[in-house]
């Protein structure tokens, strides 16, 4: 799994937000976009691409998408 | 759910205006259960006003207040056991425009069905012929005139799919 492909998928769960605007340190909860429902299609993302269930609660400390790679990876 | 009603052809709006006295008395019945439950504050009694309308209610479902559930042809309304329908949800099942529309609109009445365990949330619509999925989630305000998948979050009008969840909540 690379952070790379992460982002890209990542980014893909938003519909205005452009993906190239993902780096490692964007702070996703404070995009204009974000939104529980955004939340659920990433988790969702996590699940199908990754095989690793992550659950809301276990999300809800991270800000940035490293801290989000980094606790998938500890999963696995 | 079983038996559910076929989509059919009505008539157009202008001939519903002569209509029999026993359609006319199956209106105002209509009309009257559904104000009654459209403000009753408890939810079984708005449950069994609207099975007295023939909506199919299925059992342990919850159905908010200030619902409106289509007025011609509740009986075209299957909600299956444990749905929720959620405040202000508006559901339609008939569309009759006037007649000078006919090339291009058709008069229908259409089933809607909403599965088992789905949640419609908060002012959200529902157009005639839509099935809402097992599990699926409608979110708040959302005008659905497409089915929606099992375990799937639709939002916006048009409702679009957002994601799936069957991963999240299966183990």
């Amino acid at each position: 799994m690379e952070m790379n492909d992460f982002i890209k998928n990542f980014g893909n769960q938003f519909d205005d937000t452009d993906v190239s605007t993902f780096t490692p340190a964007t702070r996703f909860r404070e995009l204009e976009e974000w939104s529980s429902l955004n939340a659920l299609a990433v988790l969702n993302m996590i699940g199908k691409k990754y095989g690793i269930k992550v659950l809301p609660d276990e999300m809800k400390p991270t800000q940035t998408i490293q801290e989000l790679y980094d606790l998938v990876l500890s999963k696995k | 759910m079983d038996n559910v009603r076929k989509e059919k052809d009505i008539p157009y709006y202008e001939d519903t205006q002569k209509r029999t006295f026993p359609r006319k008395i199956r209106k105002i019945k209509n009309t009257v259960l559904m104000l009654m439950a459209y403000a009753c504050p408890s939810n079984g009694m708005r449950i069994k006003l609207h099975r007295l309308r023939g909506v199919t209610i299925g059992k342990k479902v919850y159905l908010g207040m200030f619902c409106f559930l289509d007025n011609l042809y509740p009986e075209y309304i299957y909600i299956d056991d444990y749905a929720s329908i959620n405040a202000g949800t508006m559901i339609l099942t008939h569309f009759n425009p006037m007649k000078q529309y006919a090339p291009i609109l058709k008069a229908r009445v259409a089933p809607v069905v909403v599965q088992k365990r789905a949640i419609v949330a908060v002012r959200s619509v529902l157009l005639p012929g839509v099935t809402i999925g097992e599990s699926a989630i409608v979110s708040a305000g959302s005008v659905v005139e497409k089915d929606v998948p099992n375990y799937t979050l639709v939002r916006g009008n048009p409702a679009k799919r957002v994601t799936d969840f069957e991963f999240l909540i299966k183990d």
